[in-house]
């Protein structure tokens, strides 16, 4: 799966070069918001599958609900006149560090589990 | 187990795609705008655009005087173009000091003092300076004097007064004292704000310095006798169209 992870982000970013897709820059804020959220939910399906956790509806469902509400959350903010993207901004910030820090630990006892063996 | 990298793969894709259009429409420069700024940016756009109809307006003006002009060279009898510039002549020839002025005006005559020092006193309370002559004019320009003279010195653009031993030098030309300053314009004006309580005039009076002032109808302001020649400033050409 982390491969699968690796190497969509490849044809991602292959993809983005070769399609040229332009939209107005008035939304490249919320989009930002929206990749951080799918960032977040990306390692965090990560992590999941590592423990053995994984559930493909949670996946898509927390992938979509979270890239919505980020957007939604500047959206409200700009209306607004409060920086509520700060919110998103901390929240996935903190957990895609949390969650990045488990998969480290969770691959290092794999390994020592590995030697172990041998 | 495939199901599942099929979902991550999906994913995985569209956040690359996302990142690449992101990063190539900013080309990471913060494209974050707050809505006060998109506010000052439609307030300046909305004054830019009251200045440009201001300059539509001055050039239909412009138009419209150039449309007189048109018409004029066909009549002999009154010519706008030349009166206008007849207009126009005579007041930068006052502006530069190039002619003789009348009007009524001030004359102010400033003398040093003659009474006795106090023991101790500096003899200085007592003469007239050129920073005192300076602050008069200034004093003047001030009031809305529109030509000014001191001892027959047109004052103009370039006119210098320096300080130079007991004498006071007013355009390169050495004068000893009494200063007498000729000014024209509105004269109750110019003795009021000298006179008045912290005007330069009072203060002189009460250091021991002579100072008279007198509004008279009729005075009169000769023409700037220097020549001016312009080494370093250069006109700037008007761009063509």
């Amino acid at each position: 799966m982390i491969i699968a992870i690796f190497f969509g982000l490849i044809a991602g970013l292959i993809a983005g070069f070769a399609l040229n897709i332009t939209y107005p820059t008035e939304y490249s804020f919320y989009v930002t918001m929206a990749l951080l959220a799918a960032l977040d939910s990306l390692i965090g399906a990560a992590r999941a599958h590592l423990e053995d956790k994984y559930n493909g509806i949670i996946f898509i469902t927390g992938f979509l609900c979270n890239a919505v509400l980020a957007g939604l959350l500047t959206l409200a903010g700009d209306k607004l006149g409060i920086p509520l993207y700060y919110a998103a901004i901390f929240v996935f910030g903190g957990r895609l560090f949390n969650n990045l820090a488990v998969i480290r630990r969770l691959c290092i006892d794999k390994i020592l589990e590995k030697k172990d063996k041998i | 187990m495939n199901k599942r990298n099929v979902s991550a793969f999906a994913v995985a894709l569209v956040i690359g795609i996302m990142f690449v259009v992101q990063a190539r429409a900013s080309g990471g420069e913060k494209i974050y705008t707050s809505r006060k700024a998109v506010t000052d940016c439609e307030t300046m756009i909305a004054s830019e655009q009251a200045t440009t109809e201001n300059i539509k307006e001055q050039i239909k003006e412009a138009e419209l005087l150039l449309a007189e002009y048109e018409n004029d060279k066909f009549n002999e009898e009154e010519n706008v173009v030349e009166s206008n510039i007849r207009d126009e002549w005579t007041k930068y020839s006052i502006l530069a000091g190039a002619c003789d002025v009348k009007g009524p005006g001030v004359e102010i005559t400033v003398d040093d003092g003659k009474r006795d020092l106090y023991a101790g006193e500096d003899i200085n309370n007592l003469l007239v300076h050129d920073i005192d002559i300076l602050m008069i004019i200034n004093e003047l320009k001030h009031s809305g004097a529109e030509a000014i003279s001191v001892n027959g010195q047109r004052i103009v653009d370039s006119t210098s007064i320096n300080c130079s031993g007991w004498t006071v030098r007013i355009n390169g030309q050495t004068y000893a004292r009494p200063f007498v300053i000729k000014a024209i314009g509105n004269g109750r004006r110019m003795v009021a704000n000298l006179l008045s309580e912290n005007g330069y005039g009072t203060s002189l009076r009460e250091w021991g310095v002579i100072f008279t002032v007198e509004i008279a109808d009729e005075i009169e302001i000769a023409a700037y006798s220097g020549s001016e020649n312009f080494v370093y400033a250069k006109e700037k050409g008007e761009e063509k169209e």
